[in-house]
């Protein structure tokens, strides 16, 4: 039970970090370097930006704002329909638009601007619009629907890294850049750390073929098992363990 | 991969897709838990004997479980669907909560003092706590497959709202094995029973609707 009340209790901040990202307004000139933002301007100059993202930007009277608003919605809303009917020109400029708009929403949210991360999010918020539009309800309002689809990726990009932006305190800050020996990193020790979180046989087999440098036959012999069950075992040892090294520098 | 050459991807063979019939497979996925729930009365339980002189009770108590069916199913549509408000619909099973509690408490005040317990309780304890979350989970199964591809975006409600329309259609189902009639023990158990369904969907949600 405990484990469910700290997620829960861990959601709730991240959720509220992610309201109060989406609270500070970001500084327009530092979007407006952002690719992509001018090809949108120029393709739609309707200020769907500006109303949609931008708290700062000049000031409008509302109904021009509210107009515009509609006009992106009823836009979007119409390729989105001609898509779904089998158009494909439409639906690619859907997805360029939508991108470009992802990309802006991504960036104004995540404190930590790492620019993989950004781009990574906007592709699969993409995917998961491409694959889940057969679940679209034309009577819905299509923003409402892809931004809500934005978000959900967001949280479970938190989520799945746990990081809510990187936010150190300055009395900490030196333990950041610690030059003790005994902390950099030891191949030998991290690699026997790493082998240890793989099952038992594929192990094994790293260890005798990939260390110790038997071949695939000797290894076989050594530990009982098929000459192809080592290969297998290698490979998919192999492949698990890139994936360890990718989830420890992501951490 | 480069983002444009992912649109160029995904757009490249689209195939028209039909209009979304999202709230019929929702329906039907209902409807094959009912089945289920059915299923496991007739066969596991056993539907109560004497049936024949108690039929007016029993269709009493699945109506009220289908009255809780009408309640949940709206919310639980609505909230497996992103970004759609669920305000207007949160009203029907409040009402029913406050209502069924109401009612309880009416009954058992009504009843004379040394019979208030047996009135509320039905003698031990209420069976319906333990077996209605149990008929509920093949339901629930099957509701989550479907609410899964309708893109939920809040887990957490999402799967409440599926584990108390599970728990209600396991009450309706689950009515036809009850042997205890007292209206005060349906209003108070059977809604506690749905409610701890819902609870359980609020927990295992989070991890069974991530998509």
């Amino acid at each position: 039970m405990y484990g469910v009340a700290a997620q829960m209790e861990e959601m709730n901040t991240l959720v509220q970090s992610v309201r109060l990202c989406a609270l500070k307004p970001a500084p327009e000139p530092a979007r407006a370097q952002g690719r992509g933002l001018e090809r949108s301007t120029a393709l739609y100059p309707v200020g769907w930006t500006s109303a949609h993202a931008a708290p700062n930007a000049r000031p409008r009277s509302r109904e021009t704002a509210d107009k515009r608003v509609n006009d992106v919605e009823e836009h979007l809303h119409g390729l989105m329909v001609r898509g779904l009917a089998g158009d494909a020109a439409a639906h690619r400029r859907l997805l360029e638009t939508l991108g470009e708009r992802f990309r802006v929403f991504f960036r104004s949210r995540m404190r930590i601007g790492d620019p993989s991360h950004i781009e990574d999010l906007v592709q699969e918020t993409l995917i998961a619009i491409h694959t889940r539009r057969e679940s679209y309800n034309p009577a819905q309002p299509l923003r409402a629907w892809v931004y809500a689809i934005a978000r959900y990726k967001l949280i479970d990009h938190f989520r799945r890294t746990r990081t809510t932006g990187v936010s150190v305190p300055v009395d900490e800050i030196e333990d950041l850049f610690s030059n003790e020996e005994a902390d950099a990193s030891d191949p030998a020790r991290d690699v026997a750390a790493l082998l240890d979180r793989l099952p038992e046989k594929q192990r094994l087999a790293i260890r005798l073929v990939k260390l110790e440098e038997l071949s695939i036959r000797e290894a076989a012999l050594r530990t009982g098992m098929s000459e192809s069950d080592v290969k297998i075992s290698i490979h998919r040892g192999m492949k698990k363990l890139s994936a360890l090294v990718a989830k420890d520098a992501q951490v | 991969m480069k983002t444009d050459a992912l649109i160029e991807a995904l757009a490249k063979d689209i195939t028209p897709v039909e209009t979304p019939r999202t709230g019929a497979r929702f329906a039907a996925a209902a409807a094959l838990g009912a089945v289920l729930a059915g299923l496991v009365v007739a066969v596991l339980f056993g539907v109560r004997q004497d049936l024949g002189e108690a039929i007016v009770p029993v269709l009493s108590k699945t109506l009220y479980c289908l009255a809780a069916v009408a309640a949940a199913a709206p919310l639980a549509f609505i909230l497996s669907q992103p970004n759609t408000s669920m305000r207007r619909w949160l009203a029907p099973s409040i009402i029913l909560i406050a209502a069924s509690l109401g009612v309880a408490a009416w009954v058992v005040a009504q009843a004379p003092p040394e019979a208030r317990f047996d009135v509320w309780l039905a003698g031990g304890f209420p069976e319906c706590l333990r077996r209605i979350p149990i008929l509920a989970t093949p339901v629930a199964v099957a509701l989550l497959f479907i609410v899964r591809t309708l893109s939920p975006t809040r887990l957490t409600l999402a799967g409440a709202a599926v584990g108390g329309l599970a728990g209600a259609i396991a009450g309706a189902a689950y009515s036809w094995f009850c042997p205890v009639d007292s209206v005060a023990y349906v209003a108070t158990w059977y809604l506690a029973a749905m409610l701890i369904c819902a609870a359980l969907g609020a927990i295992f949600g989070r991890w069974l609707l991530r998509w």
